[in-house]
């Protein structure tokens, strides 16, 4: 047995402790949504775009951007089409609204503050680590099956289980971390040291801490792969070549690694577990589409990209409005903060039918779960290989899968951003 | 040779234009104009098949398939 399955099969309290959505709601000073599809339908039925921020206008006084979005006029988009378009137009919709609202400080210069060619001759060079590809060869075979395979086969012993947490949570941040090349025994607690970045509780002193901890951990890991290269991501990014604007071909400082593993470990280990969880949550509650997976997998990616559709675990995502513009038919001030609330865009009964039924057999169209435009989400297809082949092993190892009765029903909650399932109790055999 | 469009598959990432301006063009909603091309398809000379292979290899959805 590996040293990183011995870390995986260890009982560890930390994960219930780092991995609990309503905790981490509430310690982020957001009230928790139960549903929040109702208010969001309504308001993309009276406007593909409205002014104000997405939490004032469901009537949410304590949501997670408030505490950054005050001082900054702002809009917020509804409808499939103006979300698209907001994604898409990344010159008058940039990306810069996170540095400016101060949610990403923290992680140092990345592509995600980066636009146009600037964003394409970093993002391009990166992104061949994180290509379909890639995704189903290397990231499957060095790390995706045995992570699944290790927590599966732990779960099977069992005739009960929080699948949320011992599947959803586990792979992943083991899967990312693990690819980049931390040690085993360091994934927890990189995590904890990510997540204290940029806690609402912490205090600075707190937080200088936690990045203290993120840059040893990585520095150590640079230097060692700087003169021994392994098989992993922060070794490719180290021999990554990248050409500047003035056309000098260099690689990326030890600055540059640290603040794009920041960016990509949080989120890779931060979403993927959620939405998994959302698409098993999705399955439990209607058994013959379950059942229609079970009997033809080929259907995965499509029951994935049809959960992300009905459910993202992220609504809303902030653009920073460049220069005055009009969004189907609404005036935008530059300077001003849009909101991008793919939740509602992604039931828009204009594109989908029937929008609010989770539906695996609905025709096949992109919706705005994984983003869109120059910014799309980098990790997705890691993201949806973790999840085609945690189903699998889930469909495979633990027969006649059903919710257990004698736990609390689950829910999705959360708040506008980062929902997931309460919990995941399943029994099975 | 062709060039060929997977329609659903693009997201307006809009790389394929920055990397093969030359044959690749956009759509008034930031689409690669190729998705409004009846077959979705473009023929493209021996010359342009480098530059296209450059433009599909650049799609972070792999919307884009060189053909014979």
């Amino acid at each position: 047995m590996s040293d990183y399955a011995a870390v995986l099969r260890n009982e560890d309290p930390r994960i219930r402790q780092i991995f609990d959505v309503e905790a981490e709601t509430l310690d982020s000073g957001s009230a928790l949504i139960e549903d929040p599809f109702a208010k969001l339908n309504a308001l993309r039925a009276a406007a593909p775009v409205h002014e104000g921020a997405l939490g004032d206008l469901m009537g949410y006084q304590d949501y997670h951007f408030s505490q950054h979005i005050k001082g900054f006029p702002a809009y917020t988009a509804f409808s499939f089409k103006a979300v698209s378009k907001g994604f898409i137009d990344n010159k008058t919709f940039s990306s810069r609204a996170y540095y400016k609202l101060g949610t990403v400080d923290a992680f140092g210069e990345t592509i995600l503050n980066k636009s146009g060619a600037d964003h394409r001759r970093y993002r391009g060079q990166i992104q061949d680590l994180f290509t379909p590809e890639y995704a189903q060869s290397w990231w499957d075979e060095k790390i995706i099956r045995e992570t699944v395979e290790t927590l599966i086969s732990e779960i099977e012993k069992k005739d009960r289980a929080d699948l949320f947490l011992d599947l959803c949570a586990r792979m992943p941040v083991h899967v990312v971390s693990g690819a980049f090349g931390i040690a085993p025994d360091e994934i927890i607690p990189f995590r904890m040291a990510l997540l204290g970045l940029h806690r609402h509780s912490a205090s600075p002193e707190e937080k200088q801490a936690s990045m203290a901890k993120v840059r040893s951990i990585l520095e150590a890991v640079i230097r060692e792969r700087r003169s021994r290269p392994r098989n992993d991501i922060i070794s490719r990014l180290i021999e990554t070549p990248i050409t500047t604007e003035e056309g000098v071909e260099r690689t990326f400082s030890d600055d540059e690694i640290i603040s794009h593993c920041i960016l990509i470990v949080l989120a890779g280990g931060g979403t993927t577990w959620r939405q998994l969880g959302i698409t098993l949550f999705a399955l439990l509650n209607h058994p013959e589409q379950f059942a229609a997976l079970r009997a033809d997998r080929s259907l995965a990616p499509q029951v994935i990209l049809e959960a992300a559709r009905w459910h993202p675990t992220d609504l809303v995502f902030p653009r920073m409005i460049e220069e005055d513009t009009v969004l189907e038919g609404v005036a935008l001030p530059k300077g001003a903060m849009l909101h991008l609330c793919l939740g509602a865009a992604n039931r828009d009964p204009e594109r989908w039918d029937d929008p609010d039924a989770f539906d695996i057999h609905r025709p096949i169209q992109r919706a705005l779960a994984f983003g869109g435009g120059p910014h799309s989400c980098l990790g997705q297809h890691v993201s949806r290989q973790e999840m085609v082949v945690a189903l699998d092993a889930v469909m495979d190892r633990l027969p006649n899968l059903r919710w257990d009765e004698r736990e609390p029903p689950a829910r999705i909650i959360g708040d506008l951003f980062l929902r997931g399932p309460s919990a995941l109790p399943v029994r099975f055999g | 040779m062709k060039v060929c469009i997977a329609r659903d598959l693009c997201c307006g990432a809009q790389a394929c234009v920055e990397v093969a301006p030359e044959i690749f063009w956009l759509n008034d909603e930031g689409f690669n104009g190729l998705v409004d091309v009846e077959d979705a398809t473009l023929s493209i000379s021996d010359e342009q098949v480098d530059q296209a292979r450059a433009g599909a290899e650049a799609c972070p959805e792999r919307a884009l398939k060189v053909t014979d």
